[in-house]
């Protein structure tokens, strides 16, 4: 008789403690006319009230403005429910973008979080799950500066135990997710369809990202940086990407399952984006990370970029395959932008590991580039098993153009023009090692197969290449010492 | 059957011209001038509401056309159309059989902190189904001798890429190491479309041109009511000129007072 009574006091108890909080309790209409954040973030302040749980949204189009997490507190979207960014209107919009005095260091964008659909500065243990959507129609993309305008679907800052999992992403403005200086983060099975950044993960520890679709034809899918928008230097670090595909379908397409490819630019009239990169913000570092089985389509090529002092070391990147890629599609830059506070030095580049690549339809305008500064070096790379099939068609008036050094100038493959080289253009590195580098071309390219400049040790093994009756396959421009290879170096035609 | 032979004939020979006139509608000037804020930068307008905007580059042309069920017609084609200078203001008026007894007014005035224009758009009396149609695009980057249209023209349209945020857009062009940006603030009512600037023999037809092409631009369509204005902006941002549409009715109306102030 006592347990009967010890039941009917819990199931009556447990309500009145209810862990759930569904927004349509406290005024949410879900009719995606009239704005839904201000029963949003009540019920979220509810929550949070009662020590945290879990923000119900059920199925419906949640108008709203700028929805503020706080610290124990799930946000669950049900299947078919979904949070549309509303667009400003005169008196009402997304909150006011917070004042950052470092905001100089990186780009309007990077410098703020308030200014976001949702938001959350200083939190601990946030969800944001469920099979529902985020679409960020009222978000700006751009560089408005005016209150009331939202640039972030999800925007974290200093916050700490962080999952996000299942939910779906449209057009989401700046970032779909843009986490800064977040310590422990998870990102799972979400699906990401956007008009510029997909995740940013900016200067956070722990992070681990997997089973997820990036679709960014305008911008980079998911892409590490190490700004100094906190206002002081940060690494990226302890970094797993895994089994995740980024693209640059038309935008919107790929969510629609339709894969459209009617749209060929991005805004910076350089060719679709999409692709996982590592800068460019780069005043911290980027440590310890692992990238694997990823696939990358109709997008630009894996970039690693640290040109504003950080140092990029200790990185293993495994088993990709990548189709139609618009331009390089391995790129290592270490450049001396210096997008960081006075008096910081010029970052480094080294211990990067490779292994395991497949490249089909690569752009062969800007071949594959490995690039230091003179003076920085990037150091101890290793290229293991990979495959790549350009398109060809460089000229032998091609081979000739010795590229600008451009040290200051913003990273990205065109930053050279077109490289003098049909496979590898590699300057001012050192200990580099292709091995088991096999190269083809859809049509005949008339450029040395590797470009060498200010190099100090390259191993070649088992690196085999077309090269055109009469070109040289190996073009050494200067101060290239230490070169090894075996028997099979080149696959000549002559 | 002669007679019928015949008419078959001159109704061919209509048709042909009717079509003749509406491929062909681009040889008309841009006479009236408005200038910008920068040295060089101008904004030149037709004598119906249609401007190209010189900064100096070409950095695209704005155009309007009337929707009214399936038919549609561009306001150079109107039956009357005129354009007054009013200190530093263009006011155009339209009429047309298309929209019966209804008339349009065009204000367009200068900003004053960036190359741009504010432009509102009104009406009376016109059809219930009446709809504005409007194109922008044309960004090509370099600078037109006088000989060159200041029209849509494809061939300006190549690698044109369109930012649209709801019923605002930035469209960049250029080049990657010199990169232009124009940015073009719409009534919030206006259904946009990427649309191919190939196609463009009435403003339906372009509207429901397609995006599959190598000259893109953008079309869109938004209905029409009595006494309601509407605005447009076109503007390079910077410090002092960032945009949103709830800005313009305020903004139109201060640039308006200083452009009567300084026909004074």
């Amino acid at each position: 008789m006592k347990n009967v009574l010890f039941f009917l006091l819990i199931s009556i108890v447990l309500p009145l403690n209810a862990t759930t909080f569904n927004v349509k309790d406290y005024g949410a209409k879900g009719d995606g006319k009239n704005i839904d954040s201000d029963a949003i973030n009540k019920s979220i302040d509810e929550a949070s009230a009662q020590g945290g749980g879990t923000v119900f949204l059920p199925a419906g189009t949640y108008l709203s403005f700028s929805i503020r997490l706080k610290s124990n507190i799930t946000l669950h979207l049900d299947n078919g429910a979904k949070i549309l960014a509303a667009y400003p209107e005169e008196n009402r919009g997304y909150d006011v973008a917070e004042p950052n005095p470092d905001s100089m260091y990186q780009d309007f964008g990077h410098s703020h979080w308030k200014n976001s659909l949702i938001w959350g500065i200083g939190l601990e243990n946030i969800t944001i799950e469920g099979q529902g959507y985020i679409e960020g129609m009222g978000l700006s993309r751009e560089e408005s500066r005016i209150p009331g305008v939202g640039n972030k679907a999800i925007s974290l800052k200093e916050c700490r135990n962080v999952l996000i999992r299942d939910i779906r992403m449209l057009h989401c403005g700046h970032f779909a997710l843009l986490a800064t200086g977040v310590e422990n983060i998870t990102i799972n099975n979400v699906w990401v369809d956007t008009n510029r950044d997909g995740f940013d993960i900016d200067c956070c520890r722990n992070v681990r990202i997997s089973d997820c679709s990036v679709n960014a034809p305008w911008d980079d899918a998911i892409v590490l940086k190490a700004s100094y928008g906190l206002g002081y230097f940060k690494d990226t670090e302890n970094v797993t990407i895994a089994n995740c595909f980024v693209s640059g379908f038309d935008q919107g397409t790929v969510l629609a399952g339709t894969y459209g490819r009617d749209e060929p630019q991005a805004p910076d009239q350089a060719g679709n984006t999409g692709r996982i990169k590592f800068g460019t913000e780069s005043s911290g570092g980027f440590k310890n990370i692992s990238i694997t089985n990823c696939v990358f389509e109709r997008c630009r090529g894996l970039a690693l970029e640290v040109v504003d002092g950080g140092s990029l070391e200790d990185v293993v990147i495994s088993n990709i395959t990548m189709k139609d890629i618009v331009n390089s599609p391995i790129f290592l830059r270490l450049g001396a932008r210096q997008r960081s506070p006075k008096g910081t030095s010029i970052g480094k580049m080294r211990r990067i590991t490779l292994s395991n690549i497949n490249v089909y339809n690569a752009e062969s305008k800007y071949a594959s580039i490995i690039s230091g500064i003179p003076g920085a070096y990037v150091e101890d790379i290793s290229l293991n098993n990979i495959r790549i099939h350009y398109k060809g068609g460089g000229t032998a008036e091609d081979a000739k153009i010795v590229p600008p050094e451009n040290e200051k100038q913003y990273p990205e493959p065109l930053m050279f023009g077109k490289i003098p080289t049909s496979g590898f253009f590699i300057r001012h590195a050192r200990n580099v090692e292709l091995n088991n580098v096999k190269l083809s071309f859809e049509s005949p390219d008339y450029r040395p197969s590797l470009w060498l400049d200010d190099v100090q040790g390259l191993r070649l093994l088992d690196y085999i290449a077309p090269v055109e009756k009469g070109v040289e396959p190996i073009f050494k421009k200067g101060n290239v010492s230490g070169v090894e290879w075996n028997s099979r170096v080149t696959g000549s035609k002559d | 059957m002669n007679k019928i032979y015949l008419l078959t004939a001159l109704f061919g020979l209509f048709c042909w011209n009717r079509m003749a006139f509406a491929q062909a509608d681009k040889s008309y000037s841009f006479p009236n001038l408005i200038r910008g804020v920068t040295p060089n930068a101008s904004i030149e307008c037709a004598q119906h509401p249609e401007m190209a905007f010189l900064l100096p580059e070409m950095a695209g042309n704005l155009n309007f056309g009337i929707i009214v069920g399936n038919e549609s017609k561009w306001m150079s084609q109107t039956k009357y159309h005129n354009v007054m200078r009013k200190g530093n203001k263009l006011v155009y008026k339209i009429s047309d059989p298309l929209i019966a007894d209804g008339e349009l007014f065009f204000s367009v005035v200068p900003l004053q902190t960036s190359d741009g224009i504010v432009l509102e758009v009104s009406g009376n009396k016109l059809p219930d189904n009446a709809q504005l149609f409007w194109s922008y695009g044309g960004g090509y980057a370099k600078t037109l001798d006088k000989s060159q249209p200041r029209t849509l023209c494809p061939e300006y349209c190549s690698n044109n890429v369109f930012s649209v945020e709801q019923s605002a857009f930035t469209m960049y062009f250029g080049v990657t190491v010199n990169l232009k940006v124009v940015m073009v603030v719409a009534p919030v009512s206006s259904t946009i479309r990427l649309s191919d600037a190939n196609k463009q023999n009435s403003p339906l037809a372009f509207f429901q041109s397609g995006k599959k092409t190598l000259a893109p631009a953008l079309s869109a369509v938004m209905p029409l009511f009595n006494g309601k204005k509407e605005y447009f902006c076109v503007y390079r941002q910077n410090k002092e000129a960032d945009y949103n549409h709830f800005m313009l009715p305020k903004l139109f109306l201060d640039l308006n007072k200083e452009s009567i102030s300084m026909k004074k």
